[in-house]
């Protein structure tokens, strides 16, 4: 039984996982990639119980991908809480 | 509700439904996006708005009805038929955009409110356009009723070409008033008579809709029935004799309310590929694919608004027929169901 057995079992467990919870682990990760720029160690601290699949995707962000990413969520955030006239952008 | 839960929504999936009463309009703004006016004839059939409503209300995303026109209060009768079948269903809020024209004294904008079905919030466009019809003083009625029926509310201002209109507004509700009152600032969209007016957009590359388009996740349903991704297609009716789909495939149009139940017209917006581009890449998104496959045209569409560019991409037969087959590469597959995780926090099934 090695480390191999286990990282199986985890991607297993990966796919297991409802639509809502890996919706929720993804945000975790993209979260914690876009604080520390570090998508490998995003995913191994917020997102090990991924599939091996999602975990491809997410490492195949490039740090230019992430900061688009950012920008474009600060966006949308910005948009969503509603900000006064004057210090908003446009809503479209 | 507030503005902030109307926003949330707008940005979601399938959460909020815009429904077009009709294009009667007491005024001509000179940017009127849809082309209104007194002249105008064209209105739902309530059967049809109901059914949309009664359909809406089924699917599971499903918070609030935006009602709009032309002037839905030049409509009572609609609005009120409107309003009552949202009432009917406690998950659905209801906001209805008005320039406010009714609101000629504040008892008559009480009494015209007081009289209708509840409406969870009411937006009231006004700037250098409405204002050349619609006095401010009406807005303040219409603020001020609000305010007295605890109906929540706010401004839509449109901001071009300059924003020197918010100074006439301050002026005219005074600085308390100016002040409590939540203003959302818009832009000249390039439909309809705004197309004409040949504004340069302030902020094109900065616009959030570059690089991911939140508004297609609303669809707006056409006084005809027709249900299209957002309100920027309004532009395609009349564009041709045949519908933009049938075309096509453009997701840009979705089809009936007469013809097709709006949950299959949700599930097959759900899993349209060019769509869930759209509001995870962007128009920006979508070009540089394009661009990279070669299949971006030389020199490419000319456009003055990057919903301009989208409608000239996603009505061209070969660039959407293009998009749907690189967007089947398992990359762009999984880089988009990552976007909808992040951006809306959507759940992807597989």
């Amino acid at each position: 039984m090695g480390g191999g057995d286990y990282m199986e079992r985890r991607a297993r467990a990966g796919a297991r996982l409802s639509p809502s919870a890996r919706t929720a682990k993804i945000k975790g990760v993209l979260d914690a990639a876009m604080k520390s720029g570090n998508i490998a160690a995003a995913i191994s601290e917020a997102g090990a119980d991924l599939s091996a699949q999602d975990k491809t995707a997410l490492q195949a962000l490039t740090s230019s991908e992430l900061r688009t990413m950012a920008s474009v969520q600060q966006k949308l955030t910005r948009i969503r809480g509603g900000e006064r006239a004057g210090n908003n952008n446009n809503f479209y | 509700m507030g503005f902030d839960d109307f926003a949330r929504a707008y940005t979601g999936f399938f959460k909020v439904l815009t429904l077009e009463l009709g294009l009667k309009c007491p005024i001509t703004c000179r940017h009127c996006c849809y082309n209104c006016s007194p002249d105008r004839v064209e209105e739902v059939d309530s059967e049809i708005m109901k059914s949309a409503i009664q359909q809406f209300s089924e699917i599971e995303t499903s918070e609030i009805v935006a009602l709009t026109g032309g002037e839905p209060f030049a409509y009572p009768g609609l609005l009120e038929t409107a309003l009552e079948e949202v009432t009917r269903f406690p998950r659905l809020k209801s906001v209805v955009i008005s320039n406010g024209f009714w609101a000629t004294s504040q008892e008559k904008a009480r009494d015209t409110l007081e009289n209708l079905p509840p409406i969870h919030q009411l937006c009231l466009s006004t700037d250098v356009y409405h204002n050349e019809f619609i006095p401010l003083a009406f807005i303040k009625h219409a603020i001020l009723a609000c305010e007295a029926l605890d109906i929540p509310m706010f401004l839509e201002v449109c901001i071009e070409p300059e924003d020197s209109f918010q100074g006439t507004l301050k002026k005219a509700l005074g600085n308390d008033l100016y002040e409590r009152t939540f203003r959302l600032s818009t832009s000249v969209q390039p439909i309809g008579r705004g197309m004409d007016l040949n504004i340069t957009p302030k902020r094109e590359r900065n616009n959030v809709l570059w690089d991911s388009c939140f508004m297609a996740g609303s669809p707006f349903v056409l006084y005809d029935g027709t249900v299209v991704t957002c309100c920027n297609c309004t532009r395609l009716r009349g564009m041709a004799s045949k519908s933009m789909s049938d075309m096509c495939g453009s997701p840009l149009e979705m089809g009936r309310i007469s013809q097709s139940k709006l949950q299959d017209i949700f599930l097959e917006m759900n899993k349209d590929m060019i769509l869930q581009a759209l509001r995870t890449m962007g128009v920006g998104g979508i070009l540089k694919l394009l661009a990279e496959t070669g299949t971006y045209p030389k020199g490419g569409p000319s456009y003055s608004h990057v919903c301009d560019l989208c409608i000239a991409l996603l009505t061209d037969p070969h660039i959407v027929s293009r998009l749907r087959g690189l967007l089947t590469s398992q990359s762009y597959v999984e880089e988009i169901a990552l976007k909808r995780a992040y951006y809306y926090g959507e759940a992807i099934e597989g």
